[in-house]
């Protein structure tokens, strides 16, 4: 227990620090999401390109894990649309309120997944979790696209914008491109690799520090019903469905356990600006980040030595 | 050759950085933001770390602060001494002067880290790192004397120059790892982690800085001044390191590292300065562009050439 907490404490003492220096002024909101950019543009993609080109998959369950993780999706997504009707009269959410609510109940923080990863599984652990990306990304972006598109007063986009949005997201993109250099056999070449392992060094404080930046303590009074529940269903139960589908499919080990953790993270941080675009509910989005955020400092330890102990792993 | 491979990846970072600028994905004003961060917070933290988990006692800190500390003084006289010559012959006004001023005697320290650590490791990181800490106070004061007598600014407040330096988050991090070191506090292991996450990001963020802070296109016609800057700060300066560790006997890896800590660029904040304090900031742009592009081959000679002094191959 006291191993883990001090894997985790620099990931949230970091995010804390990205918190108090949103807080100084010393850095100016529009200046954080130049941050944010470079983070999500470069320096991501650096280091989730390079952990799958480099990683050694065999006798890895890639398709089953990649396929365990989009059944536990799809089963929040059934779950949750399945409740809309009694969650929205007992919490009291209007439709662009349960747009927000579903953002925060299935979609991850990337960033943060990723920052976790090597900390806690070690380089085997990213190269993983980046393949989860690939896999969950496309799937999370649509169904709340469609979400938002139903409940909340924004116009849908066409299929070929979302098509399109997802064949630019930068995550996507790096990991077939690392998934190509894996399969193909050409790995790196040392410059290369060495290039890209600079860069995605930055990746991990600067998205932690973002994360922080982005955390709104001063609102989080004004938080109603729907913020606990959408933090119990995400931090909890997420992670039960991850277990639960990669148990069935016959996923154990590392795979498992990084499937368990990665549906214990909050939700992503674009789900505001998805949010703010079409008409969802943004400052509930807000609240639900800053409540899932403290709410994985104490759920995230407990949930690592679940997923070690039910995987097998030491 | 290998040492051309080892650097290669920090130039291509820079490189990077000024394709990303270029790209317009950031507006340019918010790259600002990324700078902020590398100066605050990531750049302290590396030096904090490096210096907080060295074995002080082991490392011949003496004969190098009195090489880097005689190698300032020499720069400034030097530049100075060539003034006239400047003057006489391209016009050079004063304002341009502060800049090849800046640009012959600061340098990028976190070039000179990124460097030392891919090549040597921590032990040799550590030498920059001190370096740094002697070396950050008086090249900032001097610059800001130098640019409130000749720029075309304000004269600032002598407090305000004091309070410039002590505000300064590098001498921050430097001194809280010193006193880290040797108050045999030692670091906390999550807070070790957390500032070695921290400290890994400087380099990465800190190179892609650099790169989107050049502009190739005011370097591309480089003027007579554009080039005494260059060659004081690429030429001279090692040089100057190679002739003063004779002097102070400084041998080994600790040569080697302020060799390169010598031949590295100068650092992207004397542009923010030359702009407050009414210097020439095209000139110094166009001066450090033109550097960090040249020390791509300078900077693998001098190592070259270090290691055959050194007896290292």
């Amino acid at each position: 227990m006291s191993d883990t907490i001090v894997v985790l404490l620099p990931v949230f003492l970091t995010i804390a620090l990205g918190a108090v220096l949103k807080q100084t002024a010393l850095i100016r909101d529009e200046q954080w999401s130049a941050i944010e950019h470079i983070a999500y543009y470069v320096l991501f993609p650096a280091i989730v390109t390079k952990s799958i080109a480099v990683a050694d998959f065999s006798g890895v369950p890639v398709v089953r894990m990649a396929l365990a993780m989009i059944l536990a999706i799809l089963t929040m997504f059934a779950l949750a649309l399945a409740l809309r009707r009694p969650l929205q009269a007992s919490l009291g959410m209007d439709g662009p309120a349960f747009s927000s609510f579903f953002q925060g109940v299935t979609r991850w923080h990337t960033f943060l997944a990723l920052a976790i990863m090597p900390l806690v599984f070690g380089p085997q652990g990213i190269a993983l979790a980046a393949l989860a990306a690939a896999a969950m990304i496309p799937l999370l972006n649509v169904g709340a696209v469609s979400v938002l598109a139903t409940y909340a007063a924004g116009t849908a986009p066409s299929l070929r914008g979302v098509l399109k949005s997802l064949a630019i997201n930068p995550f996507v993109l790096s990991s077939l491109a690392g998934i190509g250099l894996n399969l193909s056999g050409m790995g790196l070449a040392a410059p290369i690799e060495q290039t890209l392992e600079l860069i995605g060094r930055g990746a991990l404080a600067v998205a932690l520090l973002s994360a922080g930046a982005g955390l709104e303590f001063a609102r989080l009074r004004h938080a109603g019903p729907a913020v606990g529940v959408a933090t119990a269903f995400k931090l909890a139960l997420m992670p039960a469905f991850m277990w639960g589908w990669t148990w069935a499919l016959g996923v154990d080990g590392l795979p498992q356990a990084v499937a368990i953790v990665a549906g214990g993270v909050p939700s992503a941080a674009a789900s505001y600006i998805l949010a703010r675009k079409m008409g969802g509910d943004a400052p509930l989005v807000a609240l639900i980040l800053t409540a899932q955020t403290l709410g994985a400092a104490l759920t995230l330890p407990f949930l690592i030595i679940f997923a070690r102990q039910v995987s097998g792993l030491p | 050759m290998a040492v051309f491979e080892s650097i290669l990846p920090i130039f291509a970072l820079i490189v990077l950085g000024n394709l990303v600028r270029r790209t317009g994905l950031i507006p340019e004003a918010d790259w600002r933001g990324v700078e902020l961060v590398c100066f605050w917070l990531l750049f302290p933290a590396l030096l904090c770390i490096t210096l907080a988990r060295i074995d002080l006692a082991s490392l011949p800190v003496g004969p190098l602060a009195i090489t880097m500390l005689a190698l300032t003084l020499i720069l400034w006289v030097l530049l100075f001494a060539i003034k006239p010559a400047l003057h006489a012959a391209t016009g050079m006004t004063n304002s341009q002067f502060t800049s090849v001023f800046q640009a012959g005697s600061r340098y990028h320290g976190f070039i000179a880290l990124a460097i030392v650590l891919k090549l040597y490791g921590e032990e040799a990181a550590a030498y920059v790192a001190i370096t740094m800490a002697v070396l950050v106070p008086p090249i900032n004061v001097v610059n800001i004397i130098v640019l409130a007598t000749f720029g075309t600014g304000q004269s600032p407040d002598p407090r305000n120059i004091a309070k410039v330096v002590l505000k300064n988050p590098i001498i921050w991090g430097a001194v809280s790892g010193l006193v880290l070191n040797l108050s045999g506090l030692g670091l906390w292991p999550p807070l070790e982690t957390g500032l070695d996450l921290l400290g890994r990001a400087a380099l990465g963020a800190g190179l892609l800085a650099v790169g989107a802070g050049l502009r190739i296109k005011s370097a591309l016609r480089p003027e007579l001044l554009v080039w005494a800057g260059t060659l004081v700060k690429l030429v001279a300066t090692p040089l100057l390191v190679v002739l003063l560790s004779f002097a102070t006997g400084l041998t080994g890896l600790a040569f080697e590292a302020a060799i390169i800590t010598a031949a590295v660029p100068t650092a992207m904040n004397g542009y923010v300065l030359a702009r407050t304090m009414g210097g020439d900031a095209e000139l110094y742009a166009a001066t450090a562009t033109v550097q960090t592009a040249l020390a791509f081959f300078t900077i693998p000679a001098w190592i070259w050439l270090a290691r055959s002094l050194t007896g290292a191959g």
